[in-house]
């Protein structure tokens, strides 16, 4: 028993380090809620404390970023052969925060991206970011038994990488009537609107 | 003498293996069948993670039937906590405040469900392999792995909840290891004590009603040349979006594709945007003359996307 908790133990710190393997959220995920949320709201706090203290390191919750950066590498050599006409999302990083003119496109674009237009309920990370002026806030511990006991966030934001001819305002429009439509035939109630929340961000 | 009782041997072997296919596969839709009653028939509270590349967002979800309506909703616990009600027909969308509101795209959302499998579609796109069990939220779960019979669609993991059908976990896969995309729940209470009040609103939130608008269905001037095996229209012709756009929808009963039409004014070559499991193509045709800009939109790999954008014809006389 002590070695199960152990694993448990050594999956979270992982992946709250940003060094988390996708065998490490499996590990972690693979558990009842009950079973981690003292750890993780220990965790939480503590890079809740961190954030305070350093505004600017806010992208230290890489959770998987090993995984995506296997990804973009598979990605990358995939679409090798394809790079004039293939436009990755995925593979810019940025610290919003130390830009103050990107972090008014996020501003505006989370504003556009906050509904779908079709779907009525849109799950937007970097909401609050939005509310607060732009200013990254610390969430308070959330300790519901239904919810999760921390506030999970995406840290590290996409930013759309503008492609020649890519009408992106159109593109989302057209995403979000995807969901709501595809939804229908899937069978899976709302779990396939939560896709609406990483769709590419417009650009004005 | 040998040689007959070899190939008897071997056409008795072929037929158990063909019978063990075939009642995978029946096992495999009797679960896809459940999973799907579950969700409309089920009560249920819960709290579900999607991760795809480094993007994880947690929501919760709950669900319950009172005298016959639909009571559900989904709140996003990560951003502004803008939350969706939906009570039978009717959809309400919960801002933080009135600001918010006001800086979002107007909402259009009938919010309809899918009730019924599609087997004959499923099976012929996917063999179907009910795999081992493990738990899943602490929740005993059945794997169900989907293969694609060709390479126009990704595999997809399912893990259903043993005692209840409800899916658990969810994987679209790149390939066999590779995972693109997850839905996964952490925690989920099938016997919650909902009541109406549990959907309604919190005091001193902005609320704006959905009112539901159908797009007219038209006829399309659009057809497909060619669509991967088992996909097949999702509804008759298409549905006008505005007075430019119109949109066609197919599916496999797994997976969709959306294709939207409407005029362009200038030629583009084709481009693919990913984002996750999610693949967008775009490029121009020519029809009578005019340019049209063709956007293909789905959980398929690429391929599929470029080889249906191409097969995207006028329609005959046009």
């Amino acid at each position: 028993m002590i070695k199960y908790n152990d694993q448990l133990n050594e999956s979270l710190s992982s992946l709250y380090d940003g060094a988390g393997t996708n065998s490490d959220i499996d590990e972690v995920l693979s558990h009842d809620t009950q079973k981690w949320q003292d750890k993780m709201q220990t965790y939480a706090l503590t890079s809740a404390i961190l954030k305070a203290n350093n505004a600017t390191d806010f992208s230290g919750y890489n959770l998987v970023g090993s995984v995506r950066q296997a990804i973009e590498q598979d990605e990358s050599l995939l679409d090798k052969n394809n790079a004039g006409n293939v436009i990755q999302l995925e593979s810019v990083k940025q610290n919003h925060l130390s830009d103050e003119s990107s972090s008014n496109v996020w501003k505006k674009s989370f504003g556009s991206l906050a509904l779908a237009a079709s779907v009525a309920f849109v799950v937007i990370s970097g909401g609050s970011y939005l509310l607060d002026g732009g200013q990254p806030s610390v969430q308070p511990l959330q300790a519901s038994i239904n919810t999760l006991p921390i506030d999970i966030r995406p840290l590290q934001q996409v930013q759309v990488e503008v492609g020649a001819g890519i009408d992106h305002k159109r593109l989302q429009t057209y995403l979000r009537q995807h969901v709501e439509q595809s939804t229908m035939a899937a069978g899976q109630g709302m779990l396939p609107m939560a896709r609406v929340v990483s769709y590419p961000i417009g650009q004005e | 003498m040998f040689y007959k009782k070899a190939i008897l041997v071997l056409l008795v072997f072929i037929g158990l293996l063909s019978r063990l296919a075939f009642a995978q596969e029946q096992d495999g839709l009797a679960m896809m069948d459940r999973m799907i009653k579950s969700f409309s028939e089920l009560s249920y509270e819960g709290v579900f993670v999607r991760s795809h590349g480094s993007e994880m967002n947690s929501m919760q979800i709950r669900h319950t039937v009172i005298n016959g309506i639909e009571y559900e909703s989904l709140v996003d616990l990560d951003g502004a906590r803008i939350e969706v009600i939906r009570v039978g027909d009717s959809v309400i969308c919960v801002y933080p405040n009135i600001s918010f509101s006001n800086n979002t795209d107007p909402v259009i959302a009938p919010f309809q469900k899918f009730r019924e499998l599609n087997s004959e579609r499923i099976s012929q796109g996917y063999d179907l392999v009910v795999a081992d069990q493990g738990l899943v939220a602490g929740r005993r779960a059945q794997k169900l792995e989907l293969k694609p019979k060709d390479n126009y669609r990704f595999p997809h993991h399912f893990w259903l909840d043993v005692e209840t059908g409800f899916l658990l976990k969810h994987d679209t896969l790149k390939n066999i290891s590779e995972v693109l995309e997850r839905v996964q729940f952490t925690s989920l209470n099938t016997s919650p004590n909902l009541y109406k009040k549990d959907f309604v609103p919190k005091m001193g939130a902005y609320t704006e009603h959905i009112a539901r608008r159908d797009h007219e269905i038209i006829d399309s001037e659009w057809i497909f040349g060619w669509l991967p095996p088992g996909f097949t229209p999702v509804w008759d012709g298409a549905r006008q979006m505005d007075d430019k756009a119109s949109m066609m929808l197919v599916s496999d009963g797994i997976t969709s594709i959306s294709v939207f039409t409407e005029p362009s004014n200038q030629e583009r070559s084709l481009s693919i945007t990913k984002m996750g499991a999610t693949i967008a193509g775009e490029q121009t045709h020519v029809m009578n003359g005019s340019l049209y800009l063709v956007t293909a939109v789905g959980e398929v790999p690429d391929r599929t996307i470029r080889k249906l954008l191409t097969m995207v014809v006028p329609r005959q006389g046009q």
